[in-house]
């Protein structure tokens, strides 16, 4: 009995350790973007400080074009979910159910392209962009993004769940292939969907290379772009860049903290990239 | 509408017919976007490109044979096998030993859970600055703690033999609650009644997790070690954002070295392609290694 | 249930959208161009003709982007051209990985600053246009332009690039650090040598200053000290390497010396973060350009700026860098008159006043140099001495970035560690040579 006292106290304190060197570096954030400048650079180095400003919340609209990058992440991110939220779909349900010539070909296709990172093919890519005269647009982030192996795995292996048959009775009925998939099959997939959308949304959300490498003016960065460029230079004001950082995480943080069933569930059926 | 037109739409109506047209636009996107440019890396490897078109060559293949003697090239592999060897084994075991403490549903648990999966919903942009300005060597809050408590304070990122530990270490820190999250999702699917057994037979509960819990998830541990190792074989963002590919280009990763051979003066995109085409080739040889590797204990085990 | 749930979240989640895109497009104006919100009113203003809108890249990042700002916004209210400006800023490093594919996929700016040091790559791919005909330009003096600034814009006896500003370095000292050491507070070192002794002697390991430090990634204090010896990188042609030569060996001596013998400061430090020390007063003397003052000020450390040390009194030598307006070769020609208006604006004696008092940049056209408030100002005036002698090093080398990044940095980095110096010089002589190739 001791020893599983002394086991569970242990366990307390380690997991209370690792909770405190998450947190803390958050609340560092937090607490330095509301500093004054000469708080932040300074020596010794505090925690807090014995002034507070929004300054930094408010120049961070000017010293680095934040919402500029907040409005291209959102355009960018959102519109990938939408647009391959539908294609994924539409490609993952015929994939279940339906049994066409080729099927398995184009499947195998489909997963070998999801052994492909993207840093492989980035150049190329690049070049692609670039004489398609998609470079520094929002269409030329989007479209390569339309359609991805691992959503459409992971529609794929929830469709295969749905009650055979379900579509005889509706072709039955006379719905065309079409309706049958935004009538009935769409309908019932919404949670799959859903963690879907988020695992999409958040991969994106979070991606720095791609939108580095496909745009080139300041207007048209992402906040991870943009905020990578702003490190390790002659930068002369730390604070609209915590208060920047801060705005950069607090969108997924608030999705999360309201659908973190969602975000888990995408973790769980693919194993981020790291 | 006439008779044509009818006979399509009736054509294009029966399943097997619709399906191509449903797969149609995925299978387009994926063609353009995905496996022509992939098909390209291979070829543009076998010219001399520059960034302003200029100059293009044919160079047969004398990109290939340049990298084969390029010291730095062979530096960044070396770099990320490094980081790779010591990022998957530890973030894979925190997750581990984390999601076993906090198996149990209760409610500091469930908190825990949620704060630990936090910083995985965070841009390593964003993480990559915060650690930055934590730990720098000079006026980092944590050097000088360190220094309070009386030990000359490591200069972390700056420093050649620390910076990709450094990296490594607070990649574990941003990405544990993702194996977490999958191992605790295996570890619940455990049936009780093997737990159950074992107690009654007399086994310490060290013997359960060794000989109940880890054959029972070998499956997702399997997953979450290959789905670590390609990734962190793909490292960019924090070492972009932390050191740049330094010290001494101690922490020069390969895609780093694609990056800064195609995109830095003098912006040479065959080259970097080349690179790029023999890096797809040892991901891909390692991984299978790897995959196989693993098949093969798990069908020991079972 | 759970429909209602997700409702809730679905709601939640579109009005935080709705008020995210609010906050963008209401602020769209301000972003679009940085700095002119005014734009619209302006518009509304100059009725007549129409309006030649320009999109303008630059690295200014720091306190003197702010007055580069205002200077454009100023441009955009008082022209009677009709011509507005959009202004882009990113990091010089940037700025180099992002202009090039913008030019060649049609996506780049009207006209953009760029480093003296940046220009010749570009020249060499034909991706900027000839400038010589802004000297015909309405009011424009090519006199006035300090020869040595032209010099820099200029290849192959074309010019590409006409001044903007001209920069060397200088040394900021700690007053109140060197005080600490015993010291005194007015006299900063003037020599490499009075830098050298000076530097152990300001360090204070327990408090943690540093005396003096070598960042890895800007060379130029390293090219300094060389230079004030007699050595050099390459010769003039740029057909071969001198970089293993007596003088450099002792030079590289002496610093490695001074950071890893004598541990004035770190061994491996970028230059930002040489700049974020001096700037929390952890630093005695940094060698930087003329935008460290700034920083300095409004982090409230008692500093002063001197000429760069050099060997002697005698022959004294310090680098020149510039940063000049040039036009990417795809812009169309009909904008170049209205480009020439802002170089022309900008190389004015009004405005180059303003910069250079402001911004603390020592001039480059004559009429600003021999204006009494500039000559009266004790920072600049400090500053334009040192640009009497000042003289670009590898003017119209493009491989510069490739030998900087590639050669020197990992040249720097080993020996701030302890490697042997003779071996280095060595290795880096191969590598310049194989560059050059």
């Amino acid at each position: 009995m001791k020893t599983s006292m002394i086991r569970e106290v242990l366990s307390k304190i380690f997991l209370i350790f690792l909770l405190l060197i998450i947190i803390f570096p958050f609340f560092w954030l937090l607490v330095s973007s509301f500093k004054n400048e000469k708080d932040i650079i300074t020596y010794p180095p505090a925690i807090l400080a014995l002034t507070y400003t929004f300054d930094n919340y408010v120049k961070v609209r000017t010293t680095i074009p934040l919402m500029a990058y907040l409005k291209n992440t959102v355009i960018f991110a959102g519109g990938v979910v939408l647009t391959s939220s539908l294609i994924n779909s539409l490609a993952a349900y015929a994939f279940a159910r339906i049994k066409f010539k080729g099927r398995n070909i184009f499947f195998f296709f489909v997963l070998l392209t999801m052994m492909m990172p993207f840093q492989i093919f980035m150049i190329p890519l690049f070049m692609q962009m670039n004489k398609l005269n998609l470079l520094d647009t929002y269409a030329g982030l989007i479209l390569p993004r339309m359609a991805s192996a691992s959503g459409i795995f992971l529609m794929r292996s929830f469709f295969v769940t749905l009650p055979k048959d379900l579509e005889e009775s509706a072709r039955i009925d006379g719905l065309n292939e079409l309706q049958i998939f935004s009538k009935i099959m769409l309908p019932l997939c919404k949670p799959a969907i859903l963690t879907m959308s988020i695992l999409t949304l958040m991969t994106n959300w979070k991606d720095l290379l791609y939108p580095l490498l496909l745009t080139n003016s300041t207007n048209m960065r992402t906040l991870a772009a943009g905020l990578a460029l702003l490190v390790g230079q002659n930068i002369f004001a730390y604070g609209p860049v915590m208060a920047g950082t801060i705005i950069s995480i607090l969108p997924l943080i608030i999705l999360y903290a309201f659908m973190q069933k969602y975000f888990v569930q995408g973790a769980i059926m693919s194993g981020l990239k790291e | 509408m006439s008779d044509k037109i009818k006979a399509i739409v009736r054509f294009w109506n029966k399943p097997q017919h619709a399906a191509y047209l449903f797969i149609l636009p995925a299978i387009l996107v994926l063609s353009i976007f995905t496996v022509i440019p992939l098909i390209g890396t291979f070829i543009i490897g076998f010219f001399n490109i520059n960034i302003f078109f200029t100059n293009t060559s044919f160079a047969g293949v004398a990109n290939f044979m340049r990298l084969i003697q390029d010291s730095r090239a062979i530096n960044a592999l070396g770099n990320t096998l490094y980081f790779t060897l010591l990022q998957t084994p530890v973030q894979v075991g925190v997750g581990l030993v984390v999601s076993v403490l906090i198996s149990k549903s209760t409610i500091f648990n469930k908190f825990c859970r949620a704060v630990f999966f936090i910083p995985v919903v965070c841009s390593l942009t964003a993480i990559g600055i915060i650690w930055s300005v934590l730990l720098d060597g000079n006026i980092g809050i944590i050097s000088y703690y360190l220094l309070r408590l009386g030990v000359q304070s490591p200069t972390f990122f700056r420093d050649p033999a620390l910076a990709m530990p450094t990296v490594a270490v607070m990649t574990v820190w941003a990405n544990f609650g993702v194996t977490m999250t999958i191992l605790l999702a295996a570890i619940q699917g455990v049936s009780l009644s093997l737990y159950e057994a074992a107690e009654m037979d007399g086994a310490s509960k060290m013997r359960q997790f060794f000989h109940i819990t880890i054959p029972q998830i070998f499956p997702a541990l399997g997953y979450c070690l290959l789905t670590n190792f390609i990734g962190s074989m793909q490292v960019f963002d924090q070492v972009y954002v932390t050191t740049g590919g330094g010290p001494n280009f101690k922490t020069e990763t390969i895609v780093q070295y694609i990056y800064s051979r195609g995109f830095t003066s003098p912006f040479e995109l065959g080259y970097a392609s080349a690179i790029s085409a023999v890096f797809f080739a040892i991901i891909a040889f390692l991984s299978l290694l790897l995959n196989v590797y693993m098949s093969r204990k798990e069908a020991g085990l079972s | 249930m759970r429909n209602n749930r997700i409702k809730k979240v679905l709601v939640g989640m579109a009005a935080a959208g709705l008020m995210i895109t609010a906050m963008a497009c209401g602020n769209s104006n301000l972003n679009n161009n940085n700095n002119v919100g005014n734009n619209s009113n302006n518009n509304a203003v100059n009725i007549e003709g129409e309006i030649t809108t320009l999109t303008f890249w630059n690295g200014f990042t720091a306190a003197d982007g702010e007055i580069l700002k205002d200077i454009v916004d100023q441009f955009n209210k008082t022209n009677d051209k009709n011509i507005v400006i959009e202004m882009d800023v990113m990091p010089w490093a940037n700025f180099n990985e992002m202009l090039p594919p913008a030019i060649t996929s049609g996506t780049a700016p009207d006209f953009a600053l760029m480093m003296s040091t940046d220009l010749a790559q570009y020249v060499e791919n034909g991706a900027l246009k000839a400038m010589d005909d802004f000297w015909d330009y309405e009011g424009v003096d090519k006199t006035d332009f300090v020869e040595t600034s032209l010099k820099m814009g200029s290849l192959n006896d074309v010019q590409y690039s006409i001044p903007q500003q001209v920069q060397s370095f200088y040394l900021y000292w700690n007053k109140d650090l060197f005080e600490a050491a015993g010291l005194d507070p007015d006299i900063p070192p003037i020599t490499w040598d009075e830098l050298a002794a000076m530097a152990p002697k300001v360090e204070d390991r327990e408090n943690n200053v540093a005396g003096f430090v070598l960042p890895n990634n800007n060379h130029n204090i390293l090219y300094s000290w060389m230079r004030a010896y007699g050595g050099d990188l390459m010769n003039r042609d740029f057909t071969e390497s001198v970089i293993n030569s007596k003088e450099n060996i002792a030079v590289l001596t002496t610093i490695q010396n001074l950071i890893v013998n004598e541990l004035s400061g770190p061994k491996i430090i970028s230059g930002p973060e040489m700049n974020n020390m001096m700037n929390a007063g952890q630093l005695g003397m940094a060698i930087q350009g003329p935008f460290l003052a700034a920083g300095l000020e409004t982090n409230e450390i008692n500093f002063g700026v001197t000429t760069i040390p050099q060997m002697n009194m005698t022959e004294k030598s310090a680098i020149l860098e510039g940063v000049g307006f040039v036009i990417p070769s795809g812009t169309e020609e009909s904008k170049v008159d209205a480009i020439y208006e802002f170089v022309s604006y900008w190389n004015s004696r009004e405005i180059g006043k303003r910069w250079s008092v402001e911004a603390g940049f020592p001039p480059y056209l004559k009429s600003v140099a021999a204006d009494s408030d500039v000559i009266n100002n004790p920072v600049v005036s400090e500053l334009i001495e040192q640009i009497n002698f000042a003289e670009p090093i590898m003017p119209v080398f493009s491989k510069r970035r490739a030998l900087d990044s590639d050669i020197i940095t990992p040249m720097v980095e080993q020996m701030l560690q302890g490697s042997s110096v003779p071996e280095l010089l060595k290795t880096a002589d191969e590598q310049i040579n194989s560059l050059l190739k």
